[in-house]
Formats: structure tokens, sequence, C-alpha cells
């Protein structure tokens, strides 16, 4: 209702109300605008906080685009310095969040891909990697890319959830053969792909992650970049269930008699 | 939808449009489908279209609304069918690959005539014979078939798909057809004639309806026939019997020949006349002397070496003066020759063309004496030395086709995406609208937004005025704009000339600029050629292009193929840029006289016709990349002319309202910035509820339904 009204009068700008963002903002009884804070905060991330099936236990690969489209600058210094200056921090982050997991890097430039790391779950080594800076050139190749991490993944046990994050900032992608059969193939090794596209909505993005389940989203600045970044750390719901496996924590028997020494 | 009950129930005429992608479509159907089962008159509908996949589309959009209906527990009898021309229909072996429609239509004609079949052994079509034999037996069961279903059922049954069509259109509850077969008049007397006043007619897509109307009026003649001699010799004893028959004004025999659509009558079934043929044509070698005679004149009339333009009125005064042909035979001549054609039971048509050309032009010229102008050019271009003569006549008013059909039918609805200005269409179609109306979209988020760039990085302005359309600058702009928004565009970019020819030249210069090759850096490049298989296999590639990450340019014209039938919906076409406006040949002769009559008769300036159907064109072509309320695209106006306030309000309602001063005259830099950020907006998810601004619930329907009866009370 508010809006017809507004939009009833077709004043010029300056004669409307001027709106007070920071009317915006509602305070509590005690004077605390935290919840309202919250409110705004919680619009931006929508996490399934239901009792789902997570797997703990990730090896997860990161594919970081080195093309020469990162070396655009509108995430300061440069797209690619930016986005190893956030994947340092994340390390630090991911690793704390799922210790039982690992990580491996790839980048892909001049239509190739090429290994950065082995399976590291230290975050200094790897920062030691990320640190070494790179010059974005040539075309990315997504296919190329994808191949490699599956290699990567295949070797990997059943119970382990594979997972492929690609940091993506091309429009297009270089590739040798039919993308839609690596496709396949990444479905039927259960391997969950999501990307973030640092420039716009790719068609075959989309297809790529709603076909293995995993999430694609395009970064709008710097700090949405970091949000959707770490949006990744809690574990995804399972796609196969997997067989569970016992852990050894101890057991506590209730003892009916107990007969004390003491 | 309320609004087009109102003109059914008013039994008066309308005028609509709505933006493109919106389900123009299936809101009509679903209306007038719901209103014909409603009342127990069981009006027709009768929905004209312009290419076959359009009619293809909307028979399918009717099979999914027929069959919801059906989920939703209306049981009801309905017939659906479409008809194209016998180049899709035909499932005969061998005249099926003719891949002309006029060779294919001879070739029907030969093998279905009736006097052929008279003939004893002779190779007849057997579909058209199956059907002939069963004709009683021959029908069909309710339902919705696309053209893809008719024929297969039809070929189920060994019946011909053309024929057959023709013969249930009188059982049909709608039929789906091209403009053709309800204004042109050669064809509408055979197939329209028997629909019934109180049909709905819908005109989908008119923005070109006064086309359809000026060439089936219009006649072209390039060169003459010598065929005449080859008449003569012909059976004389066919000829006395006929002369016989023609004396005594006996017409039965002829009534069932009639069937046969030889040649039909050029004119308006209104303007014949109800007399028998006169005397000094009625013998085979006097009409045949007429003829020569006739075309002796017109011989020596393109000879002339210079550019005449004259009146039908005119013509026959200074035909009379040289030739002693009087205006009154000359009625009669296309119903003589074919009357002549079937007697002497001439087998292949093809050969007789252009002396049925000739014959339709003398009707034409001697029946109407307004409204049409004939034009004779010595050249093709103006700078031509080798005389190639060209004689049109051409019709200039666009009412005398449709003028028909306004009066026959009581409710016709005109429609189309971009109609703009809406009072010049009644004028120029000389009808009466009940109902005229313009609607804008209902979106949750602004889903496209227009651009106008004016000028390039280098602050030179560009345009594609004749003036400067060549130079340099200009030339290294356009290029510039291209590539920018290549590289920020995801996926498919659709580009628009004003014609094959500026494409053509100006992709030459980017190639000897180097701009070619940085193209290619970003995206692969296709085009479009006058060629429709060159195009179609374009276009399939451009698909594959952009649907597997390569993403690539179409380069096409605005008013060929592409810009009228085909849709680049999701990532087929993120973005479109029209460069410049894209006007009509302004020199032609034709055009010219064309715009004089408009000026004289409907006081309207030439000056705003030409922008008014140029932006609309333009708008045409920009709004095939929406088509869907998921669907977002950039539409890029590429010329320093739209930034003025006067073409700026041309264009249609639903792109003006979503231009603010910020997106206006625009450098490429700009540009390029915004949609940088557009493109960013779009990818992410929707916020918005579409619930109570684009879509609305059974009791939100019902809201709206009782607040309007309120207000009007």
């Amino acid at each position: 209702m508010e809006d017809d009204e507004e939009q009833k009068t077709n004043n010029y700008a300056w004669e409307e109300q001027y709106k007070r963002s920071w009317d915006v903002l509602k305070e509590d009884e005690n004077g605390s605008i935290l919840k309202s804070v919250m409110a705004l905060k919680k619009k931006k991330t929508n996490r399934i906080d239901m009792a789902v099936q997570r797997g703990i236990i990730r090896q997860l690969v990161i594919v970081i685009d080195c093309s020469r489209t990162m070396a655009e600058l509108d995430l300061r210094p440069n797209r690619l310095d930016h986005t190893l200056t956030l994947l340092s921090s994340y390390f630090t982050e991911f690793l704390d969040q799922n210790p039982l997991s690992s990580i491996l890097l790839l980048a892909t430039k001049d239509g190739l891909a090429e290994r950065l790391s082995d399976w590291l779950a230290s975050p200094a080594a790897l920062n030691k990697i990320v640190s070494v800076r790179y010059t974005p050139s040539g075309e990315p190749s997504l296919q190329n890319s994808l191949e490699l991490a599956r290699q990567a993944l295949i070797t990997v046990p059943n119970h382990v959830s594979r997972e492929i994050l690609v940091l993506y900032g091309a429009l297009n992608t270089c590739d040798p053969d039919d993308l839609n059969q690596t496709i396949d193939k990444l479905k039927s090794d259960s391997i969950r792909v999501s990307i973030i596209n640092l420039s716009a909505q790719m068609h075959i993005c989309e297809m790529i992650c709603k076909a293995t389940g995993g999430t694609f989203t395009v970064v709008q600045n710097q700090g949405h970049y970091r949000d959707l970044l770490f949006n990744t750390i809690p574990p995804p719901p399972l796609i196969t269930k997997s067989q569970m496996i016992q852990m050894g924590f101890p057991n506590t028997i209730q003892v009916k008699d107990i007969v004390c020494a003491w | 939808m309320r609004d087009i009950k109102r003109t059914l129930d008013a039994q008066g005429h309308s005028l609509l449009e709505m933006p493109s992608g919106t389900g123009k479509t299936i809101s009509l159907l679903s209306l007038i489908v719901a209103y014909q089962m409603h009342y127990p008159e069981k009006r027709k509908l009768i929905y004209c279209s312009r290419t076959v996949p359009e009619i293809e589309k909307a028979l399918e959009e009717l099979k999914r609304l027929i069959s919801y209906r059906e989920s939703m527990g209306k049981k009801e009898q309905f017939l659906g069918i479409g008809l194209t021309s016998r180049k899709n229909l035909c499932v005969h072996p061998e005249v099926s690959k003719e891949k002309q429609g006029v060779v294919t239509d001879a070739k029907c004609r030969n093998l279905t005539a009736p006097w052929i079949r008279n003939q004893p052994d002779v190779e007849l079509c057997s579909f058209f014979e199956n059907l002939e034999n069963n004709s009683a037996a021959a029908s069909i069961q309710s339902g919705v078939y696309t053209l893809e279903d008719f024929k297969e059922y039809s070929k189920g049954n060994g019946f011909c798909p053309y024929y057959f069509a023709r013969k249930v259109l009188p059982y049909a509850n709608v039929i789906i057809y091209s403009y053709h077969y309800l204004l042109d008049p050669k064809v509408a007397e055979v197939i329209s004639k028997d629909l019934s006043k109180d049909s709905i007619v819908v005109f989908d897509e008119a923005i070109d309806i006064s086309k359809p109307n000026l060439d089936a009026s219009a006649r072209c003649l390039s060169e003459l026939s010598q065929k005449i001699e080859t008449m003569k010799q012909s059976n004389s004893e066919k000829l006395a019997s006929e002369y016989t028959r023609l004396v005594e004004g006996l017409r039965e025999a002829q009534i069932a020949r009639e069937e046969a659509e030889i040649m039909p009558s050029p004119v308006l079934p209104d303007d014949i006349l109800q007399e028998s043929v006169p005397g000094n044509i009625r013998r085979a070698e006097h009409f045949v002397a007429f003829l020569r005679r006739f075309v002796e004149y017109l011989k020596t009339r393109m000879r002339i070496f210079h550019v005449v333009a004259e009146t039908p009125v005119s013509f026959l005064r200074h035909l009379k003066l040289d030739t002693l042909i009087e205006p009154k035979p000359l009625k009669f001549c296309a119903e003589r020759l074919s009357s002549l054609i079937r007697t002497l039971e001439i087998n292949d048509l093809q050969d007789y063309r252009p002396l049925q050309k000739i014959a339709a032009f003398a009707t034409l010229v001697s029946t109407y004496q307004t409204g049409f102008m004939l034009i004779h050019e010595p050249f093709e271009n103006d700078l031509d030395t080798i005389p190639n003569p060209v004689l049109h006549f051409t019709c200039l008013d666009a009412t005398l086709a449709i003028k028909p059909v306004f009066d026959r039918f009581s409710s016709v609805i005109v429609t189309s995406g971009t109609l703009s200005p809406l009072e010049l269409y009644p004028k120029i179609l000389g009808f009466e609208p009940a109902v005229v109306q313009s609607y804008q979209m209902t979106l949750v988020r602004p889903c496209f937004l227009p651009l106008i760039v004016t000028r390039g990085s280098d602050q030179v302005t560009v345009s594609s005025k004749f003036e400067v359309r060549n130079d340099m600058a200009v030339v290294r702009n356009y290029g510039n704009i291209l590539l920018e928004f290549a590289k920020i565009t995801p996926d498919g970019l659709v580009c628009f000339f004003p014609s094959y020819l500026y494409m053509e030249s100006i992709v030459a210069a980017w190639n000897e600029l180097g701009m070619l090759q940085e193209f290619l850096n970003y995206k692969l490049i296709f085009i479009e050629t006058p060629d429709a298989a060159e195009t179609s296999i374009a276009l399939e590639s451009y698909r594959e292009a952009c649907d597997n990450g390569r993403g690539a340019i179409l380069l096409s014209v605005a008013r060929g193929k592409v810009s009228e039938g085909v849709d680049f919906d999701h990532q087929y076409g993120r973005t479109v840029i029209l460069f410049g406006i894209p006007y009509q040949y302004t020199e032609s002769r034709i055009l010219k006289a064309r715009l004089e009559y408009l000026r004289d008769n409907n006081q309207i300036r030439e000056n705003d016709f030409l922008s008014f159907d140029a932006i609309r064109h333009g708008a045409q072509c920009v709004g095939r990349v929406i088509r869907g309320k998921q669907d977002y695209g950039l539409m890029v106006f590429a010329d320093k002319r739209f930034a003025r306030q006067d073409k700026r309000t041309k264009l249609p309602k639903w792109i003006v309202s979503q231009m603010d001063d910020a997106g206006n005259n625009l450098s490429t830099d700009m540009a390029v910035s915004m949609g940088k950020k557009f493109f960013k907006d779009m990818a992410q998810p929707v916020a918005g509820n579409p619930m109570g601004i684009s879509l609305w619930n059974e009791e939100q329907v019902n809201q709206k339904n009782s607040s309007d009866v309120d207000m009007r009370h």
C-alpha cells in the first residue's frame, strides 16, 4: 500500500519525503539494534539450518582462474591478487572448521590446467603456495580444470565428500571437447562442483552446478566475495548416503549396583 | 484479458499493444477459447500470424491450453488446426522435395488438376486421390493438431495434408494460418469464403499488416513473354466449342472446373463485374490478338529512358490513344485467360506465368482508379548504365485489401509488441477501433536495462546517418562499442544493423582495422545472410556456442528474417545492440509515392511516418531478448539520434518506462560500467516475492474484480 501511495505522487525527487536510512533500523527495548542488524544480515546468507546429514570428511579442490580477465582492477589490487589474499585467510578458517579435510590447488591459464600443490592439510603450506604472485594470461579452460580435478578426486575413498570449488573470472571457456560429457562423468562420480563467478552469470556454469548439486553465485563487490567464499566453509548436505563410520569415542555405561571400594 | 472480452461483447474491433515475451499468445487464446465455449453460438476463432514458426508456436500453446482445460475437468469437443502453404504440408515423395514454394504449387497442380485426372494413364498423386475417393469418410477427431501432428495423421490415413486441412476448415473451432489466406484476394476467395460473419479474427504481430496488403495487390513486370504464338497453334476445335459456350453465357460446365484455381482473380470479390465477357474478346483468336497488342504497347513503354510515375487513369488514357484498347475488355483479361487455359487443358502452367502476370496487371489497372501508382524505372539503381527496365505497379493504400476483412467480420483484434503510435494505425488501416490499449510489464525486478550510447570513448558522436556512416572514426567507435560489450556479456550477444549493405561495408572496414580478430578473442562471430539455409546453420551454431560456454556474437539485419521470427531468450541473448536507426531505403520511388499518398489522404507527415516505422522495427528487434519473467537482458541503442526527445518518445511505453536520465546520452565506457553492474545484480537470486506483483492467486483476482465493480458503481 505504501508503494502505491508513493508512486501516485509524480513529484520531483526533492519534493518527496527524504528517506533516512538510519530510520530503517529499529531499536530494541534495551536500546540495542542487534536484532535489526541480524535481520539485514540474514537476508544475504540463507543457510539451511535444518538437521541434515553432512559429510565432515571433505576433500576440496580449489581451481583458481589465472586467465587475463583476472588482471582487471574491479577488485583491489587486481582480481587475481585479491583472490589469493582472500584464500590465505580462507585456508586457515576452513581447516579450522573442517579438521578432517584437505585441499588441493589447481590453476588454469592459456587453455590448460596445472596443479599448484598436492593434498595438503596445513594452512602454512598452502599459504606458501598462494603467496607466489602469478601473472594472469591467456584463456581459461573449464573442461581441462574439471577433468584434472576429477582425476585427483577419483582416488579418494567413497565415504569422503568430494568437492570442487571454482573461482572463475572469465565469461567464456576454451575447451577441447564437449563439456556435457565432463558433466556426466562428474555426476556419476558424485563430485559436487560449486562456482563463484566474478563477472556475470554464465549458462554453462549454472548447468554444471545444477547437475552436480553445487551452488553458483556471482560476486557483486569485495565484501560480497568474502561472504560467498566463507559460505562454503560449513559442510554441505550429503548427496549420497554414505555409510557411517565408527568413531572411537568412549561410551558411558549405566551400572546399576555400584560397589565402591571407597 | 478484460479488454479483449469487452471487444468481443461490443462486437467491435480493437488495437492492443503488449510488450514482447509477456504471454500475449496464450492470454489471447485462453480468453477467446473460454469465450467460445461459454456462449452457445460457437463462434470460430481465426488467428493470423506472420511466419510459419509463429504458427507452430501458437498451435503448441493451444495444445497446452486444451490439455490444461481437460485436466481442470472441462470435457469439450474442440478442433484446432493450422494451415500453411503446400511446401510445408506436402507428403508426396517427389513434389515435397522442391525447394521453392512456387514450383511445389505448380507441380501439385499438375498432378491434381481435374482434366489431368480425367486422362487415362497419367501419374496421379495417390494422397489426393485417396482423399477424393473417401471424401465422405474423411474426418478428424477433436483435438489440437500442430502441423507435424496433422501431417502424420493424414499420412497415416493416406490423405494429402494440404487438401485435407482445407476440407476440415469448416469444422474447426480454431484456425491458425498466415495473413495471406485472409488478405490476399487470390487466395482468400478459395479458402476463406465460407467463414461466417461472427467469427473472431486476431492479427498477431501486426506491425507489417500493411505490407501484405500492398504485396497482394502489386505487380512488377520485368520481362515479356512470347507464349502467344504457342497458344495460337492449339486445337481449334476446342476453341470453337468454347466460343459457343461463352456466347450463350453458359457457365455450368465451367463451374466444375472452377474448383481448380488455375489463376484466381486478382481483384477483390466485390469489384468483379457481374457481367458476361465483352464481345471483342470472346473468340479466342480475338483475345489472343488483343493481348498481343497490349503486350506490344507495354514493350514500347519500357523503351523510355527516364523515370515515369503515373496514375492508372492516365495510363489507360494513353493506352486508348495509342492502341484503341478500351478499359472495359481489360477488366476481363484475367478471367478470360484463365478460362482459355482451362479450355485448352494446358498442362505445364509454369511456362505461362509471365502471361498470367500481364493479364492480372491489365485487370488491376482497369479496375482500380485510385490508390495505385505506375512507376517505370529504366535502370535498377541510378548509377547503372545498362538499361534494365522495371515497371512497378504498386498499391499505395493499405486499406484496400483489409477493408473487406473489417467489414465482413464483427470482431477483429490487432495486436503486437510495438504498435506505437496507436493513433496512427487506425488511420492507415481505415477502421474504427472500439478498444485501444497499451500494456506494460508487471515485474518483480526491472529485468532489462535500456541504454542510449551516443558517443565513443573519444567523444566522437556515432550514428548510422547516411553522411557519416563511412567515416573512419564512426566505424572505429562502433567497433569499440561491440568489443567492450562483448567483453562484459556472458553467453550470447545479438547486433542489428539497418541494412545488409551497411552491415557488409562495416564488417569489411572492421576487418581492415584488425578488430575482427579482437572480437574473436572473446566470442565467436556469426552473421546473417539473405540465404535462408545459411542463416539457419549460423543460428544453430550460435545457439550451440552459447550453450557450451564459448560465447557468440550474431550480426544480423533489422528487417531480416532473424529479427522477425527468432527469439533470443535467456542465454541466447543477454545483450542486444541496435547500431543506428533502421530506416527504410528512402530513395525508393515506391516509398516516395506511398508517403505522398499518405500525406494527401490521411494527413500523416512523411517524417513522422518514416521515423515511427524505423523505431518500431528497432523496438521489435530489441524486444527479441526478453522472453519471460525470469529472463533479463541489456538493450543498447547506439546512435546519437536516439538521445533526442522526439526519437526517444517514439519507443514503446514499456521500454521508455525503464529508461531514466542516467541511461541517456552515454559514452561507451559509461555504458559499459552500467552494464557490468546490471549483470552482477541480475545474477543474484530473485529477492522479492512474485505474489502480489507479477503473480496473482485466486483470491487476489477476485479482490481486483470486486474492487473494479465497486469503482464502476
